[in-house]
């Protein structure tokens, strides 16, 4: 916030900050409702499914990073005509109602998840409160500080999280791999496929929203990329190769009930679902940081306004945010919202990629 | 100091009293931890046992019984916890006993209820027991505060597993309950004035509901073909006069499809070393006896649970590939009872302990080519 002075001492961007954020913020993603969406899709094979979700992501990181790349200044917001209540309407209230509709998701899932996990008698609001004050406090920084938190959070969690992906098949057992055929492929046009089709996608946000370039090399980061569809896969198949596919469709969060059946008393890590489950709170809290930190932006750029202005309006937005989604009670709402969000989570990835492209058709005929 | 900074500071310690603690939280020493539930039903009410540790004045552990009861196992539990000073914490039961005529009604619901339940772990180990509940605990605090073995050993590997109980924990019971093509069993158990328990084999459940008992020895086979951690070391009993000790056996099911039959072989191969034998006998013998009891006792084992649709050893499982999971659905009723079981033995006698067996012709074949050259 207050650099200038201590420029010195700082980690400076570069691909590896990048590279652990994107991994560390899916991981964080990943594992809670992902999973059940991909045991509802189909009853067979799906292996099919991990793979088309996982090459569709992947699809949308590489045009999003190639276009990027193809900019001078890789944030966005910097190309921002004089004029800008067009593109404001079309582009940027879009994707702020997207940003909006994922976060109030995303707390209520959170809340719902530690409630399962920690904190049974805690009512949800005051989780939510927690959650989403620590989100709001990251979000005020700078990105740098986002990234750096990050590195640190990452060197603090990731042999845990390492432990726990070995160990996660632990109790697995090779037949219930099985059934592996595609019966059919009626599915693509059902709701379960198309609500998690691209759903990791706020995650790849920030790639637009960058603020400075110098070390950057989005090659690398694309090659890094690849890693989701493993991650994608240890998701879907680990609880599946425990239970067999008819037993993991019954649970809330199957990846948690499956980490929970592990049970090795010779280790530091007996309780390892509330070490896995304190990771990806955190690393989630990093996720909707970055969110709202995108959230001020766009509204400092839309409306012209200072930082502190903007930061002010950020504290309302997220009071609004969190009285929202203590108005979603049950669980089954969620999942409603999830599919609410759906069309706005086509529309602004669409328009930010056109926006990219129209900027780079922009700078080639000024050149 | 800059301003900036007392802003941070006192940001940090206000949210240290919020860091303090979660909602409604009670301190470790006004909370109890049960070890062991015990799960029964009397004129319609569940009855729910609890034992819990208690070290006040003495060094010694002790143990203590609480019991409450109540329409459903919940309301039991909360029946129970009125009763207590201090907070129940179900987080560390280890062990859930169920009284065996709730099997024979069927444990699904109660099943479903403990996966359900938020503070109740995932991990402890499930059995039957044969006699009343009541008196099932109290022997059992008796011979602990006695002899002070550990409760529940024999069904725990680190502590006592032998290969002739089955080892079976709560999810392993549920996914048992509501996989297609897999069912499990759990041991019996009772208490005892000398020993810590009685052991009488397994049952067999089906959809939750007791349909056939094995015996330990049954058990014990089960476990030789389905459980797959490769180490083992047991005597099988081939007569009265005659023990082998097993070191190390491999399995491999070979499926046969044949149109709408399946022919299935199971193929076992054993290690052995002969621990009691008469002195007459040499190893072909012994490994011809041996092989022979294998082959009868296994296809017998099978037959009992084809009968039952019950699959508790792995049969169905390892078939999953060639279907879909619609198909699976009525797999054990409709495919699995129909599969035609054959079983392959084979021994290799490793050693004969610290003797030699002089009955054998080591230099048979040596002789036999001498002869020939002759």
């Amino acid at each position: 916030m207050s650099g200038g002075k201590r420029k010195g001492s700082k980690v400076k961007i570069n691909n590896l900050l990048i590279i652990i954020f994107f991994l560390l913020t899916n991981i964080g993603v990943m594992f809670l409702l992902y999973p059940t969406l991909i045991l509802d899709t189909v009853d067979n094979g799906h292996w099919l499914i991990v793979l088309i979700h996982g090459f569709a992501h992947i699809a949308l990181v590489g045009v999003l990073l190639f276009g990027m790349s193809k900019l001078e200044n890789p944030n966005v917001l910097q190309y921002l005509p004089e004029k800008r209540w067009f593109i404001s309407i079309v582009f940027m209230i879009p994707l702020s109602l997207f940003i909006i509709g994922t976060v109030i998701v995303s707390i209520r899932t959170y809340a719902e998840f530690t409630t399962v996990l920690f904190l049974n008698q805690t009512p949800i609001l005051y989780v939510m409160i927690i959650f989403v004050t620590t989100a709001t406090y990251i979000g005020l920084g700078s990105m740098e500080s986002i990234f750096r938190t990050t590195l640190l959070i990452a060197g603090a969690s990731s042999y845990i999280i390492v432990v726990i992906f070995i160990l996660s098949f632990f109790n697995a057992k090779w037949y219930n791999l099985f059934p592996m055929k595609v019966s059919n492929i009626d599915f693509v046009f059902e709701m379960p496929f198309i609500t998690g089709f691209l759903i990791l996608s706020p995650t790849f946000l920030f790639f637009a929203f960058l603020p400075k370039r110098k070390k950057l090399n989005y090659k690398t980061i694309f090659w890094f990329s690849w890693c989701l569809i493993p991650f994608i896969f240890m998701a879907a198949y680990s609880p599946m190769l425990v239970f067999g596919f008819e037993v993991a469709r019954n649970f809330t969060f199957p990846y948690i009930e499956m980490l929970a059946t592990v049970d090795i008393q010779w280790s530091i890590f007996e309780t390892l679902t509330s070490l896995f489950g304190l990771s990806l709170l955190i690393y989630a809290t990093i996720f909707l940081g970055m969110l709202l930190h995108i959230l001020r932006m766009l509204y400092q750029n839309m409306f012209q306004v200072g930082s502190l202005h903007a930061s002010i309006a950020l504290v309302v937005i997220v009071i609004t945010i969190a009285v929202a989604a203590n108005m979603i009670s049950t669980w089954e709402q969620v999942q409603t919202h999830i599919i609410w969000i759906i069309p706005l989570r086509f529309y602004s990835i669409i328009s930010l990629l056109i926006f990219i492209f129209w900027i780079g058709r922009r700078q080639k005929h000024e050149t | 100091m800059k301003r900036n900074h007392w802003k941070k500071i006192f940001i940090l310690l206000v949210s240290l009293i919020l860091l303090s603690g979660c909602w409604d939280s009670r301190d470790i020493n006004y909370r109890s931890t049960p070890i062991l539930m015990g799960l029964t039903k009397d004129e319609e009410l569940f009855h729910v046992y609890l034992i819990i540790p208690v070290s006040v004045i003495s060094e010694q552990r002790n143990l203590a019984k609480v019991e409450g009861k109540g329409v459903t196992i919940l309301d039991a539990v909360e029946q129970l916890k009125k009763k207590i000073e201090t907070t129940i914490d179900l987080e560390h039961i280890g062990f859930i006993v169920l009284d065996e005529e709730l099997g024979k009604e069927g444990i699904e619901k109660i099943i479903n209820t403990f996966m359900r339940m938020r503070d109740v772990p995932a991990t402890p180990a499930i059995a039957f027991t044969k006699e009343d509940m009541d008196t099932y605990i109290d022997q059992m605090i008796n011979t602990f505060q006695k002899v002070g073995v550990p409760i529940f050993g024999f069904l725990e590997k680190q502590t006592g597993w032998e290969i002739y109980a089955p080892e079976v924990i709560l999810w392993e019971v549920y996914r048992g309950i509501h996989s297609y093509t897999s069912d499990i069993s759990i041991p019996l158990i009772s208490s005892n004035k000398n020993l810590e328990m009685d052991y009488f084999g397994a049952s067999v459940l089906k959809d939750g509901k007791i349909v056939e008992t094995l015996d330990s020895i049954e058990v014990m086979l089960m476990n030789l073909l389905n459980n797959e951690e490769n180490v083992i070391k047991t005597f099988v009993t081939i007569d009265d006069t005659t023990n082998v000790e097993l070191v190390e056996r491999d399995v491999e099911y070979d499926y046969n499809f044949k149109g709408e039959e399946i022919d299935l072989t199971i193929r076992l191969e054993f290690v052995l070393i002969v621990s009691e034998a008469e002195d007459h006998l040499n190893d072909k013998d012994i490994q011809k006896m041996f092989e022979e009891k294998m082959r009868q006792d296994t296809l017998k084992l099978v037959k009992k649970v084809q009968d039952k649709h019950a699959d508790v050893l792995g049969i169905s499982n390892r078939i999953r590939k060639n279907y879909t999971n619609a198909e699976l659905k009525n797999f054990l009723e409709e495919i699995y009872p129909n599969i035609n079981v054959d079983v392959d033995v084979e021994a290799v006698i490793e050693n004969n302990g610290k003797l030699r067996n002089l009955n054998n012709d080591d230099f048979e074949d040596w002789d036999k080519e001498k002869q020939e050259q002759d």
